[in-house]
Order: C-alpha cells, then sequence, then structure tokens
C-alpha cells in the first residue's frame, strides 16, 4: 500500500517536470532545437497510433508512414492549392488517411499477420511511388510554402504552433490511455492474445480491428498535417520504410501494448542523437541494434524493465522517499 | 520483335536473382513460418564480400562465390541463434521485429563502414556471347543463368534427396510430430536458416556483378521484391518461390515498356499485394489448415 | 433447444463429420464420447461457427445458424470452451471473466476514449457480476493472478466461468476434466451439475466415462466422423458398435464396459 501510494506520487512528480521542461523550452531554445523537439512530438503520434495496432490490437503494419504520407499531403495541397485554413486542412488529413486506412483494412486485415505486414508495406510504398510520380502532388519537388496556422488575423510564429502541438499531443495521448484503460482496449488485448477464444465470446474481430486500423490511421493524418504545415515543405522521398522502421522501433524500445511506452521511445530515440553530437552519425544503426536488443532482453521495453530489480536504483529510490517521508512527516 | 526477346532475356537473368532470394526466404518459412526480414541485408553482405575479394584479394568470380557463400552461411546462423533461438516463445510479431532490427542494424553498420555511395565493381566475363537479330547476349549473362540454374538444382537434390533435406521437409510438415520421430528440430532449422543465408549471399553477389556494383543500401529492394515473388509463386512451395523469382524477373522487365520507369518498383508490389488478397497461398503453395 | 441435421466436414479427403444428426433437448446434460479422431472436437467447431459444414444445417431454437459466423452464434446464446485451453494470458483472472462480459457491454470506442461517467457504473456491475462467478467455482482468491500461472485444472474452470459469462444458454465444454486430478474432476462434476441444475443447457465432449455416465441424460457416439449410437449411459454401455469401436471387433460381446 504505501509503496503503491509513492509510486503514484512519483510518477506525478516526473509528469509534472516533464510538463515545466516541454512549457518552457521555446524560451530557452529557438530554432533548431524548437525543431527537434516538434518533430519528437510528431513522432508521439506516430508510435502512439502505431502502438494501437502493434501493441493492443496485435495488428502489426509496417505501412504506417504510408497514412502518415496521406496526411501530410492532404493537409500540404489543401493549404497551398485551395487556401483552406489549418482546421480544415488539419482534419480532413485525419479523414483521409482514416479512409485510407479503412480501405487498407478492409483489403488486407483478413491476412495472417506477417502477410499483413508486408502488404501494408508495400501499399505504403505504392503510395509514395505514385506521389512522386505525379503531377497532381508536385512529383519528385514536393509541396512548398505551406503556410503555418493564422489566428487573430495573423500567421501563427514557430512558438506558437509548438504550443500547438504539444496540446494536439496530449489530447490525443489522454484519449488512448483513456481507451486502452476501457473495455474496448481490453477487446484488442482479446484479439492481441487469442483470435479464436475473442470470437467464442462474441467478439466481431474483424469490426474491432477496422475500427482500431482507422482511429489509428486518423491519428497518423494527423500527425502528417502538423510535420507538413510546422515543416512547410514536403517531399514524397521523406516517407520511406526507414520511417515505418523507426517508429516500429520507437513502440519497441518504449515498451508495446503501453500508453508511456511509445511516448518514452519517441522522445528518447528522437531527442538522443540529436543532442548527443558523437551519436547522429549512428543514428540509424542505434535504432537497429536497440530493436534487437529491447526485444532479446526488454520484450516489454524500457517501461516494462522493473528498474527496481536493479539494485543501484532501489536504494536510490529508497533514499528518495525516506527523504520525502522525513519532510512529509 | 527484338525488344521482347531482349526483355525476356534481361527478365531471366534478374529472376533469377529473385528465383535465389525466394527460396531463401521459402526455406526459413518453411520450418519456421516466419519471414526472415534481412534476408535482403544478407544479399547486400554476399555483394559486399565478394566486392572485397575483388578488390583486395583478386578478381575471381568462382572465389566470390565461394566466400559469399561462406558469408551468408555464417551469418544467417548466428542471426537465427540470436534472433530465433534466443526468443523462441516470444511473438512472431517480435521475431519479425527482431529481424528488422537486424537488417536496419547490418545495413547502416556497412554504410558506416563503407560509406554510402555507390561503389563499382569488378566486371566479369564481359564479351558479348552472340547477338542474334538484335538480341544481346553477354557471357556474364548466361553466366549468372547458368549458375543460378546449377544452384536450384543443387538445392532441389538436396531437399528431396539427403537425409538433411528430409529432415527440413519433415519439419516443414508439422514440427511437433517432427520432433517426436526423432528428428533435432533445432538443428535442421538451424541449417535451413544458414542454408537460406548462403542461397541469399550468392543471390547479392550476382546482383553485384549483374549491376556491376554495391551499396550498403543494395539489399533493400530485392529483398522485399524477392518476398514478393515468393508470395506470388507460393511461399511454402520451394518450385513455387522458384517460379514466382522468375516470373516476377520477366514481369518487371515487361512492366517497365508499359509503364514509366518511375513505377517500375511498384510493378512488384501490386502483383504482391494482389496475390495476397486473391490467392496468399501463391501459384504452387497450398493452404496450411490450422487446429482449434 | 440445438439440432444438427446431417452435417458434413471435410478436409481434403477426410470426412471428420459425416452426415451426423442429433438434438440436444433443452435443460439436459448431452455427452458426444468417441474414441481419439471421431471428430468430435471438429462437431463442436462446426456448431460455434469455427467451422463452416460441406453439407447439413445447424439449428438453435429452431433459427438456421448454419455457417454463421463464430461472434454471431455467441449472441445467440452458444458459449463454448477448447480442448487447448484458450485464455488470454496477458490478463489476470478477473479480466479473464470480464471479457466474457464482451456482449453485456454497452459502450462504445467513442464513449470509451471520453470515459463518460455511465461507463463507470456499468463496469462496477459487470466486476460484482464476474467476482460472484469466481466464488462459485472458488478461484475468487486468485482473481489477480496471471491467466497462465493458474494450474492447469483450474485454467479449465476458468474458462468455463468465462464462458458462463456471456449469459450462454447453451454450454459446449470439449474435454472439461482433461488434466484435472480426481478430486478436481469431482468438484467439477458438481458444478456442472449444479449450473445445469439453474437451467444451462451442457453438451459435453469427455473421455472420462464415469463423469459420462453419471451426469450425462443422453450419449451420442462418434466414431470416424459416424453417428454409432446414441441413447442413456445404459444403452451405450451395452452397445455392440460401441464396444467394438472402443476396444476392437475381438472383443465384441466379451466384455462389459
Ligand atoms: N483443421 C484440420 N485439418 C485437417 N484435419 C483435421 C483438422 N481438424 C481435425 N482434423 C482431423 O479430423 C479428425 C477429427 O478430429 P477431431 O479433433 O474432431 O477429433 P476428436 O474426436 O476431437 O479427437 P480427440 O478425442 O483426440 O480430441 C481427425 O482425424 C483430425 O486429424
Ligand atoms: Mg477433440
Amino acid at each position: 500500500m504505501e509503496r503503491k501510494r509513492y509510486s503514484k506520487y512519483n510518477r506525478l512528480l516526473v509528469a509534472l517536470a516533464a510538463l515545466i521542461i516541454v512549457l518552457i523550452l521555446p524560451y530557452v531554445f529557438s530554432g533548431y532545437i524548437l525543431q527537434i523537439a516538434v518533430y519528437a512530438y510528431i513522432y508521439i503520434l506516430l508510435a502512439s497510433s502505431l502502438n494501437l495496432l502493434i501493441g493492443y490490437a496485435g495488428i502489426f503494419s509496417m505501412g504506417h508512414v504510408g497514412f502518415y504520407c496521406v496526411g501530410a499531403y492532404t493537409s500540404a495541397l489543401l493549404a497551398t492549392k485551395l487556401d483552406m485554413p489549418f482546421v480544415i486542412c488539419f482534419f480532413a488529413a485525419g479523414l483521409l488517411a482514416a479512409l485510407a486506412g479503412a480501405f487498407v483494412g478492409f483489403v488486407a486485415l483478413r491476412l495472417n499477420d506477417i502477410f499483413f505486414a508486408f502488404a501494408t508495406m508495400g501499399l505504403s510504398e505504392v503510395i509514395r511511388i505514385v506521389i512522386q510520380n505525379s503531377d497532381f502532388t508536385n512529383g519528385t519537388l514536393g509541396v512548398t510554402g505551406i503556410p503555418l496556422p493564422e489566428w487573430f488575423g495573423r500567421s501563427m510564429n514557430r512558438e506558437e504552433f509548438y504550443y500547438l502541438v504539444v496540446v494536439i499531443v496530449v489530447i490525443v495521448v489522454v484519449l488512448i490511455s483513456k481507451l486502452a484503460k476501457s473495455h474496448t482496449g481490453r477487446t484488442l488485448a482479446m484479439i492481441r492474445d487469442d483470435q479464436n477464444a475473442a470470437a467464442s465470446l462474441g467478439v466481431n474481430i474483424f469490426k474491432y480491428k477496422m475500427m482500431v486500423m482507422v482511429l489509428s490511421c486518423f491519428i497518423a493524418g494527423l500527425a502528417g498535417s502538423l510535420y507538413a504545415t510546422f515543416i512547410q515543405y514536403i517531399n514524397a522521398s521523406n516517407f520511406g520504410i526507414t520511417v515505418s522502421i523507426n517508429i516500429i522501433a520507437m513502440v519497441a524500445i518504449g515498451g508495446m501494448g503501453t500508453v508511456s511506452g511509445p511516448v518514452i521511445g519517441a522522445i528518447l530515440l528522437q531527442l538522443l542523437p540529436e543532442y548527443i553530437r558523437f551519436l547522429s552519425n549512428f543514428r540509424q544503426i542505434i535504432y537497429g541494434a536497440a530493436i534487437v536488443i529491447s526485444i532479446m532482453f526488454a520484450p516489454k521495453g524500457l517501461v516494462g524493465i522493473r528498474w527496481r530489480r536493479i539494485k543501484l536504483i532501489d536504494q536510490l529510490c529508497c533514499l528518495f522517499e525516506t527523504k520525502l517521508n522525513n519532510e512529509e512527516s | 520483335m527484338t525488344m521482347f526477346f531482349q526483355q525476356l532475356v534481361n527478365g531471366i537473368t534478374q529472376g533469377g536473382l529473385y528465383a535465389l532470394l525466394a527460396i531463401a526466404y521459402s526455406l526459413v518459412y518453411g520450418v519456421m513460418g516466419l519471414v526472415n526480414f534481412s534476408t535482403g541485408s544478407i544479399y547486400m553482405l554476399g555483394a559486399m564480400s565478394s566486392w572485397l575479394v575483388c578488390k583486395y584479394i583478386i578478381e575471381s568470380f568462382w572465389l566470390s562465390v565461394l566466400i559469399s557463400f561462406g558469408v551468408g552461411f555464417v551469418v544467417a546462423f548466428v542471426l537465427e541463434k540470436i534472433a530465433f533461438s534466443a526468443i523462441r516463445g516470444a511473438t512472431r510479431i517480435a521475431s519479425l521485429i527482431c529481424t528488422i532490427g537486424f537488417s536496419q542494424f547490418i545495413n547502416e553498420a556497412v554504410a558506416l563502414i563503407f560509406g554510402k555511395a555507390t561503389q563499382g565493381m569488378s566486371t566479369f566475363f564481359d564479351q558479348e556471347l552472340f547477338a542474334f537479330l538484335g538480341v544481346h547476349i553477354s557471357v556474364m549473362q548466361a553466366v549468372l543463368v547458368v549458375t543460378v540454374i546449377i544452384i536450384l538444382v543443387a538445392l532441389q537434390f538436396f531437399v528431396y534427396r539427403t537425409r538433411i533435406g528430409l529432415a527440413i521437409r519433415t519439419v516443414s510438415m508439422d514440427e511437433k510430430t517432427a520432433g517426436l520421430m526423432g528428428i533435432n528440430v533445432n538443428r535442421t532449422i538451424s541449417i535451413a536458416f544458414s542454408l537460406s543465408g548462403a542461397c541469399a549471399a550468392i543471390a547479392g553477389l550476382m546482383g553485384a556483378v549483374y549491376y556491376r556494383s554495391f551499396s550498403a543500401y543494395m539489399g533493400w529492394m530485392p529483398g522485399i521484391k524477392s518476398f514478393s515473388a515468393a508470395v506470388f509463386g507460393g511461399l511454402s512451395s520451394m518450385p513455387g518461390a522458384i517460379l514466382g523469382g522468375y516470373l516476377m524477373g520477366i514481369i518487371e522487365n515487361f512492366g517497365v515498356q508499359v509503364f514509366s520507369t518511375g513505377y517500375r518498383d511498384v510493378i512488384s508490389f501490386i502483383v504482391m499485394i494482389v496475390f495476397l488478397l486473391v490467392r496468399p497461398q501463391g501459384i504452387l503453395g497450398s493452404k496450411k489448415k490450422v487446429k482449434l | 433447444m440445438l439440432r444438427s441435421e446431417k452435417i458434413c466436414v471435410r478436409f481434403g479427403g477426410l470426412v471428420a463429420v459425416d452426415h451426423v444428426s442429433l438434438t440436444v433437448e433443452e435443460g439436459t446434460i448431452h455427452a458426444i464420447i468417441g474414441p481419439n479422431g471421431a471428430g468430435k472436437t471438429t462437431f463442436f467447431n462446426t456448431i460455434s461457427g469455427a467451422e463452416k459444414p460441406a453439407e447439413g444445417k445447424v439449428f438453435f431454437r429452431d433459427e438456421d445458424i448454419t455457417g454463421l459466423p463464430p461472434h454471431r452464434i455467441a449472441e445467440k446464446g452458444i458459449g463454448r470452451t477448447f480442448q487447448n485451453i484458450k485464455l488470454f494470458n496477458s490478463m489476470s483472472v478477473l479480466e479473464n471473466v470480464l471479457c466474457g462480459m464482451h456482449l453485456n457491454v454497452r459502450s462504445n470506442i467513442v464513449q470509451d476514449m471520453l470515459g463518460m461517467s455511465f461507463q463507470r457504473r456499468e463496469e462496477r456491475e459487470l466486476l460484482e457480476k464476474c467476482e460472484s462467478l469466481l466464488k462459485q467455482v472458488g478461484l475468487y482468491d486468485k482473481r489477480d493472478l496471471k491467466a497462465n500461472n493458474l494450474p492447469y485444472g483450474e485454467q479449465r474452470k476458468l474458462e468455463i466461468v468465462r464462458a458462463m459469462a456471456t449469459d450462454a444458454s447453451l454450454l459446449m465444454l470439449d474435454e472439461p476434466a482433461a488434466g484435472m486430478n480426481p478430486t478436481e474432476t469431482r468438484e467439477l462434476m458438481q458444478f456442472i451439475r449444479k449450473i445445469n441444475d439453474e437451467g444451462l443447457t451442457i453438451l459435453l465432449i469427455e473421455h472420462d466415462v464415469r463423469m459420462v455416465m453419471t451426469l450425462a441424460d443422453k450419449i451420442t457416439v462418434l466414431d470416424h466422423g459416424i453417428k454409432i449410437a446414441e441413447g442413456s449411459a445404459e444403452d451405450v454401455r451395452h452397445d455392440a458398435n460401441v464396444i467394438e469401436a472402443y476396444l476392437g471387433k475381438s472383443y465384441r460381446g466379451a466384455v462389459d464396459v
């Protein structure tokens, strides 16, 4: 009981600290570092949405980047060609990606896990190559001049957009965590654990898989819109399979099937190579190695490691807790 | 007409590479029901080792074949020990993710060591074998086609005529029963896996010779395309995988004539997706039913 | 209550179930027995929708349910367990039973994300129901254990409870006593009797002869996919075909099972 209270207390503390860092970041840094932070937040959306598929429902998609790409292009084209306001671009991006997800799910979800993985990967490549070769999307040149959103009659600056991204990410993660704890979350876990048993209890597996697919792709589409709007320039070559693999790495390393796992995975894998200079050349290699190591030694990811098992950490924690305890009393 | 035959010849040459890689997928899928995503990376390692041999030791095609074979065999052996044996009992998804990690790791490690740029490869058998009505066939193409066929035949012999081959086929049918019959399942899986690596590496060598180049990322596309080819022909059947490989090579080379070259890479994906949806067991494969 | 008419299931050349017709009366315990590979599990799978029959029809409460997908059949009120236990191993014992309540949950995915207040009430009601079910089989104390940490016999019990949680009116149990020790088997028999007395109809596959003979109101014997005998325990015990199927021709008439 005592332990539990403290662990809740600790977690709150960590969340608060993280929030403060996130909020003051634009005051301390600007330019490049801000940009990296926004990338990290966008990757939180991508990793969390992919985690809905891989971690919760046991659907292994290797084509998540395809929906991200659809979202980014929808948003970019609506904004540049039709001068649509950001809100419309943003939700249209989500909706179109969701529609694409519904289509892909409808045709591919009856395949077994491995075939589904390769089918989605193939489809995401098809999407990329078609965009790269079509005049409508500006082909290999990409879409330029995507405007930042407007508010109060003027264009947002990048710091303001940063906060917008933070708000969206927080909302999405909170909604996902509620979903995970709800009966729908449990139903997805049933499907992941044993489809035959789930069906025998009345679970319409296809329906649930479709729902989670649509939801996940919707979020990926939103992430695409944020990316396009923030970077103001997109190119189909930025949406290759490597991106899918990076997202998978984030989910696997953070912890599949947990809410905080993908968040931590995304931040870690995005920030570490950027801040630790000498690492940046090794970035992709680290992704690869980290995937292998985490699957082998920490199949539940960083979140699943029982840090307390490691003696030194446990002692430090105890020290910290007794101190808190003393201060309280 | 000339065009037709030239494309056919090119398609068959390239199809041979795909067939070797498709066999690599099929061997692993057969014994473990899994897909080794790093097959494309082993292909690249095969190309790399032959490139190194030619650059630093001696420009010999046949020595390269031997070395590639060895490298592929050993790498796959180690990979199986780490990625699959060590995490037996993990979910299929976890194993697949693990091989993705390996693939990424191998590609990037090679990129780090030898650079990301494409390197030139020594040319072998450059002379023209014959030209007939404008169809050009080089000695190199002939050698590649013949070598691939020899390897495929040898492999068929191995799988269908030897004791180890019998063990591989038995494990493919039913791992549990095979174990009960006294077959060393783990060893069989290990051998099939290593053999699959060797096939992939030799395909890589052929790729390096055919395209006269080597680069750290050269395994991506052939890796994925030949998986498509294996699905196309039938992942669970070795003859199916070979057929799929050759057909894929030919379709791709004709497809480029119909669509623009920008869409070249899409063709194989579309073939794969269509087959996954319409006939997931492929042309020659058979459906496996799961017992409740 | 349940009626199958000339069901046939084929796997390639093998006829696993061959024109089997039977009727399960409401409120009874109906047992299906037969040697290994007789087609009992396949027959179950056909009724529960996991397998589509090549020929024949299945009626439940006079409604044609042939070829419906498994979840639709569960909705009709047919629950089942599996010969090789299929629990949700990432979840606790209690959560497994909660999963069985799936058909009673009203909320949808959007409400779940927003976390409506009526849901918490609903969840609490479901929890209470699950807990009382667990108490009935004596698994309440182990409710927080991971399902696969239970001993084998208790895993079987849990699977039965989970199937009951769907509010099924017909329960199909595939070898529920397999892997249980004699004490557990006795308890299980009492439990099955009790839920049957409370109104649940039970279709049972079991190799444990004593269990079948004491519990079943009616026994159907399958062999090589064919129904070779049917009747009360007494009828079946003396049936020549049954003795032959189990013991071989030479024993015909020689023994009394
Ligand atoms: N999916 C399947 N594919 C091919 N054959 C199958 C399949 N399922 C069952 N069979 C075969 O059908 C026959 C009947 O099997 P079934 O499992 O129904 O027998 P059973 O009576 O339940 O036996 P047991 O007492 O061993 O559980 C067996 O010969 C079995 O090998
Ligand atoms: Mg059975």
